[in-house]
C-alpha cells in the first residue's frame, strides 16, 4: 500500500467499515511518518466532532413537543376544521376578490369607508362601540409559529397555535389585568398573567411560577394592538384609506355564520401585501373577527386571526387566579430590580459589567444576587449547577458584539473565560439583552 | 428496531405513536444540523419541531420512504428560509421577550470554531456529520438513511474533514 491509497482508505478504516483493509493501513501506518501524521490529525478532528455532537446533544427531547402538536392536528382534523372550512369557501374564488376590488376601487373615496353600491358602512360606529369594552377574550390563531414573537409566514394552518388573552380594560382603555394562554412554545405551554405592576409566568412544562415586576407602560408597548385596542385597527385602516394604499371589498357570503356580520376585505394595491379581512356585527357594531392573508398574485394564504369573544362579559376569578400544581417552583423576583442598570455606560459596557457582576457574584457564592442579574433562576438553582456554583476566577470578559443573528438584533454577546476551582477553564459566550419589564437595565438571557 | 419504512408505513395506518420513534430517533442530528446553521439552539429545535410536524402531516406524500432523512432535512431548510422571511414582519406579542429568559437551559458554545466551521460546509458534508457526530450512527446507518452507497458517505466524510482541518487550521493560526 502505498500513501496515496492509505489516506483514501483512512477514514473507512477509522469509521470501522466492513471491507476496509485494515491490516494493511496499519502496516503502512506502522511505516510511515507522514501518514502516521495524518491518521493522528483525522482522529483529532474527529474527536473534538464527537466531543462537540455529545454537548449538543445533550438538550432535552423535542419529541413530547411535536407529539402534541401531531395529536392537536390530528384532532382538529378530526373535528372539521369549522373555521378554516368558512375561510376556504370565502376565498375559494380569489379572482373574484381581485375583480370586485377593481370594482369598487373608484368607491373609494379619501376618507370615506364605502361597502358595496349605495351599501355604506362607517367605520366610526365600531370605534364608538369599542370605547364602552370593558373585558373581552381574544383568541389568536396563527397559520404557525415558529417563534413567539414573530408573526407567522407558513403554508399550514391546521398546524396553527393558538394563543388565548383575557383582558379587563379600564376607563382609559387600558389594560387593568390580563392573562395570556399560549399553546405553543419551545418550551411548551405557558400563561402569562399580569396585574398591579406584576407579571407572573407559569411554565408548564418546568413547573415554574416566576414573578416579577412590568409596568403597565411596559405591557401595554409589547402588546399587539389588536388585542389591547381594536379601535387601532381600524384606525390604521382609515389611515391607509386615505394615504390610497388600501381598497376596500364587500365579499359576498357564501356560508353560515352564527352572527348577522358584515364581511370587509382590504385588499392592498401592491400585487403582493396582506389582505384584511373584518367580520363586524351588524347590531353590537364590534368586530367579532381580524383576518390576515398574505396575498401573492391572486392566491391568498391565512396568515393570523384574531376573534374577539365575550365583550364585557364578567371574567371568571379563576381565570386570573388559576390553582397552581402544590408543587410548583415559585420564584419571585417582584420585589427587586432585575440585571444591571445601564447609567452612562454604553450597550457594550453594561453587558459586560453584566457578565462580570454575575460571575463575581458567583465566585463570592451570592447567588441571590446572581439569580437578579440572569432572571428566572432562582439562586437555588444557579447553585446546584455545578458549572457555576464551580466557578473560582475570571479570566476574560468581552469585547462585547451584537448578536447579527435573525431576531436576536437586540442582544449583545459577550464572550468569557472563566476558571473552575480545580484549575480547569471554561469559555463560553453569554447572550445579554435589554430587560424589557425594566428599562435601562440589562440581563443575562442565556450563553452560560 | 424498526425501519424507517415500517414506522411511516404505521404512522399512516393511524398509528401516530409510531412516528415518535422516528421523531426521537432523529431529533438529535436534526437539531445539531440546524444548531450548526443558525447558531441558536432555541430556534434550531423550534425549527425542527415544526419540520417534524410538516413532515408527519407530509407522510403520504413521500413517494420513497426509505429517504425519509434526506426529505425531512430538505422540509427543515425550507422552515428555515421562512423563518428568515418572516423575522421581516417581526411582532411582539404578550411578554414573550421576558419569557424564555434564563428558563432554557442554554448551553455554552463548547467549540465554536468548529461548529463555525461546519456550519460553512456544503450542505451534503453537514447532513453526513449531522448523522455521524449528533444523531451518533455508524457509517452504514447513515448510508442506509440517506439512501446513499456507504462509499459516498465515507468519501464525504473525508471531504469534510479535508476541508474542516483547512478551515479550522487557518481560523486558529489567526487567533
Amino acid at each position: 500500500m502505498n500513501c496515496r491509497q492509505c489516506r483514501k482508505s483512512l477514514v473507512p478504516y477509522l469509521e470501522k467499515v466492513p471491507g476496509a483493509p485494515a491490516a494493511e493501513i496499519e502496516r503502512h501506518l506502522a511505516e510511515c511518518d507522514a501518514c502516521r501524521g495524518e491518521a493522528a490529525a483525522v482522529r483529532a478532528l474527529r474527536d473534538r466532532m464527537i466531543q462537540l455532537g455529545e454537548a449538543e446533544g445533550a438538550a432535552r427531547s423535542i419529541e413530547p413537543t411535536v407529539m402534541d402538536r401531531i395529536a392537536r392536528h390530528s384532532q382538529q382534523k378530526q373535528e372539521g376544521e369549522p373555521m378554516m372550512t368558512i375561510r376556504k369557501r370565502l376565498f375559494a374564488h380569489p379572482w373574484r376578490l381581485s375583480a370586485a376590488s377593481i370594482v369598487f376601487a373608484a368607491l373609494v373615496g379619501a376618507a370615506l369607508i364605502l361597502v358595496g353600491r349605495g351599501n355604506r358602512y362607517a367605520f366610526a360606529q365600531t370605534v364608538e362601540a369599542h370605547r364602552n369594552v370593558r373585558s373581552v377574550h381574544v383568541h389568536i390563531d396563527t397559520a404557525a409559529r415558529l417563534q413567539l414573537g414573530k408573526d407567522g409566514a407558513f403554508s399550514y394552518p391546521a398546524q396553527s397555535g393558538t394563543t388565548e388573552v383575557w383582558i379587563e380594560i379600564g376607563e382609559d382603555g387600558r389594560p387593568v389585568r390580563l392573562r395570556a394562554d399560549t399553546a405553543w412554545s419551545g418550551d411548551g405551554p405557558y400563561t402569562v398573567f399580569w396585574q398591579e405592576d406584576k407579571a407572573s409566568v407559569w411554565l408548564v412544562s418546568k413547573n415554574v411560577f416566576w414573578t416579577f415586576k412590568d409596568t403597565k407602560e411596559n405591557v401595554v408597548s409589547r402588546m399587539p394592538k389588536e388585542i389591547l385596542d381594536p379601535n387601532s385597527i381600524v384606525k390604521a385602516l382609515e389611515e391607509r384609506l386615505a394615504a390610497g394604499k388600501a381598497q376596500i371589498t364587500k365579499v359576498k357570503r357564501t356560508y353560515e355564520s352564527p352572527f348577522d356580520a358584515k364581511v370587509l376585505v382590504v385588499n392592498p394595491p401592491e400585487p403582493e401585501g396582506m389582505v384584511e379581512v373584518f367580520v363586524i356585527d351588524s347590531k353590537t357594531k364590534l368586530l367579532q373577527e381580524f383576518e390576515k392573508y398574505k396575498k401573492k398574485g391572486t392566491e391568498l394564504e391565512f396568515a393570523e386571526r384574531f376573534r374577539f369573544t365575550e365583550y364585557n362579559e364578567p371574567i371568571a376569578a379563576s381565570i386570573f387566579a388559576p390553582a397552581l400544581p402544590a408543587d410548583v417552583i415559585r420564584l419571585d423576583q417582584s420585589n427587586r430590580d432585575l440585571g444591571v442598570a445601564q447609567g452612562k455606560m454604553t450597550d457594550s459596557e453594561v453587558c459586560e459589567a453584566a457578565v462580570r457582576q454575575f460571575f463575581e457574584c458567583l465566585i463570592a457564592k451570592d447567588y441571590d444576587k446572581a439569580a437578579a442579574i440572569w432572571p428566572g433562576w432562582g439562586s437555588d438553582a444557579l447553585k446546584e449547577r455545578n458549572a457555576l456554583s464551580s466557578v473560582g476566577k475570571i479570566i476574560s470578559i468581552g469585547p462585547a458584539k451584537p448578536d447579527v443573528r435573525p431576531s436576536k438584533e437586540s442582544r449583545i454577546l459577550v464572550p468569557y473565560e472563566v476558571e473552575w476551582r480545580d484549575g480547569r477553564r471554561w469559555s463560553g459566550t453569554a447572550e445579554v439583552k435589554p430587560w424589557e419589564g425594566q428599562p435601562g437595565r440589562w440581563v443575562i438571557n442565556g450563553g452560560i | 428496531m424498526e425501519t424507517d419504512s415500517e414506522c411511516i408505513r404505521a404512522s399512516l395506518d393511524g398509528h401516530p405513536e409510531a412516528y415518535g420513534h422516528l421523531v426521537r430517533r432523529y431529533q438529535a442530528p436534526l437539531i445539531g444540523y440546524l444548531v450548526g446553521r443558525l447558531r441558536d439552539r432555541q430556534e434550531a429545535e423550534e425549527i425542527a419541531q415544526e419540520a417534524f410536524v410538516r413532515s408527519y402531516t407530509g407522510l403520504a406524500t413521500l413517494k420513497k420512504t426509505s429517504a425519509f432523512v434526506p426529505w425531512l432535512f430538505g422540509i427543515a431548510n425550507r422552515v428555515v428560509k421562512e423563518s428568515r422571511r418572516a423575522k421581516d414582519r417581526e411582532r411582539r406579542l404578550p411578554l414573550p421577550e421576558n419569557v424564555p429568559a434564563g428558563l432554557p437551559v442554554e448551553q455554552a458554545v463548547p467549540d465554536e470554531t468548529l461548529q463555525s466551521s461546519i456550519a460553512e460546509l456544503d450542505e451534503r458534508y453537514r447532513q453526513v456529520i449531522a448523522l455521524r457526530y449528533h444523531g451518533r450512527m455508524t457509517c452504514e446507518q447513515v448510508a442506509q438513511v440517506l439512501d446513499l452507497p456507504l462509499g459516498t458517505v465515507t468519501k464525504r466524510l473525508s471531504r469534510a474533514y479535508a476541508i474542516l482541518r483547512e478551515k479550522l487550521n487557518s481560523r486558529e493560526a489567526q487567533t
